[in-house]
């Protein structure tokens, strides 16, 4: 939770560096945060939040996985899931039951342009 | 550097306000530091502050909290009493008006950022948010940081610092209400911690059923110790028995009790 501020600083230097607009560029780390918020509310303390960034031209890739407390999916009736559905071109959650602890993951995608409102 | 405007604005009030104050300046030079010196100072300063709240005014606009801008303008008044020599002939307020203003520009560009951000990063900032203002008007939509560099002629990089400068122009205080909304409650109010208390629900929530399973007398003993405070002498007094033999139930119940939680 401490590292917020850096994943959120990685995440505007990128989108600044991929030439995505003053707009996007805010969007994105508003997207990275929000995505973030959500799975650090049900990861198990302690444990570490994943991110990932992968780059394309014209598209950003950001997935992030945190070790949570049990199964559930993700709740996608929340506000914070609304507001991230608003700003993505797409966007996926899911959980992989397969290891001791359940991993909870969101992978979403941006497009330079695309995102418009 | 006269503010033509500014002048005139002051110089309509001095017909009507400040004209008394002007022998004063005079009297004040001929004395010496000391009571009398310093009441004369206080009666121009308080007898200007129109002045100071005037040129307070003209900055208001700019996101800087209107009390702050108030205080430094007055500084600056203060500074101009201090400094100001009636033998050069001129009168107070062509002095106070340069010197509030430059009072009030120094407090911009020092103070204006929340984090100290070298000069020449300040005025790249300015640059790129003044760029891109006018590239979104012009193209309709959100500019891009390289069509900003073209626009100013600077190199992607140094867009890149510029809009990274921005950041720190203004720090969130913990004091800050957040919406205004129905629960408006200060950020520091909303800053979580674990409760000290989760640890005592977990243990009460073990030790109920143990307790209900306790006889009433030992039940009873307990209750008067640990949620009466009671010494065990006074509980003996209570429940008719030896201090010895409630000492004895005492430690008996809590060996039975953290046997319990510990099985559960």
């Amino acid at each position: 939770m401490a590292e917020m501020p850096l994943v959120r600083t990685v995440a505007g230097a990128i989108a600044m560096r991929e030439d995505y607009d003053i707009e996007a560029i805010a969007d994105v780390k508003l997207i990275v945060d929000e995505a973030c918020s959500l799975l650090v509310d049900r990861a198990v303390a302690g444990t570490q939040l994943v991110c990932r960034f992968e780059i394309e031209p014209g598209t950003i890739r950001f997935a992030a996985a945190v070790e949570g407390f049990d199964a559930r999916p993700i709740d996608d009736t929340t506000l914070g899931w609304g507001l991230l559905v608003s700003l993505v071109d797409d966007i996926t959650h899911g959980v992989d039951t397969s290891r001791p602890l359940p991993l909870l993951r969101i992978d979403v995608l941006v497009r330079r342009g695309g995102s418009a409102p | 550097m006269t503010h033509p405007h500014l002048v005139n604005a002051a110089w309509r009030d001095s017909s009507e306000g400040y004209a008394h104050l002007r022998p004063l300046f005079e009297k004040m030079a001929q004395l010496e530091p000391g009571p009398e010196k310093a009441a004369l100072r206080d009666e121009l300063v308080t007898g200007h502050l129109p002045v100071a709240e005037h040129i307070a005014q003209r900055f208001s606009h700019r996101g800087e909290a209107h009390d702050d801008l108030l205080q430094v303008a007055t500084v600056g008044l203060i500074n101009a009493v201090d400094r100001f020599d009636p033998d050069r002939g001129t009168e107070f307020l062509s002095f106070a008006i340069p010197t509030i203003m430059g009072e009030v520009r120094r407090h911009f560009r020092d103070t204006g950022w929340s984090v100290r951000v070298p000069r020449r990063l300040q005025e790249r900032h300015l640059a790129v948010s003044t760029a891109s203002s006018e590239l979104a008007q012009q193209l309709g939509r959100a500019a891009t940081p390289s069509e900003i560099a073209a626009h100013l002629g600077l190199s992607k990089e140094e867009v890149y610092e510029g809009i990274e400068a921005g950041n720190v122009y203004r720090s969130q205080s913990l004091d800050e209400i957040l919406s205004p909304g129905e629960d408006n409650t200060a950020m520091a109010d909303r800053l979580g911690v674990d409760d000290d208390a989760l640890d005592g629900v977990e243990y009460h929530e073990t030790l109920r059923p143990l307790l209900n399973q306790l006889p009433a007398r030992e039940r009873r003993i307990l209750i008067l110790r640990f949620y009466g405070n009671m010494t065990q002498t006074e509980i003996a007094h209570r429940v008719g028995l030896s201090q010895m033999h409630v000492s004895r139930l005492l430690a008996k119940t809590l060996k039975g009790l953290r046997d319990g939680i510990a099985d559960s």
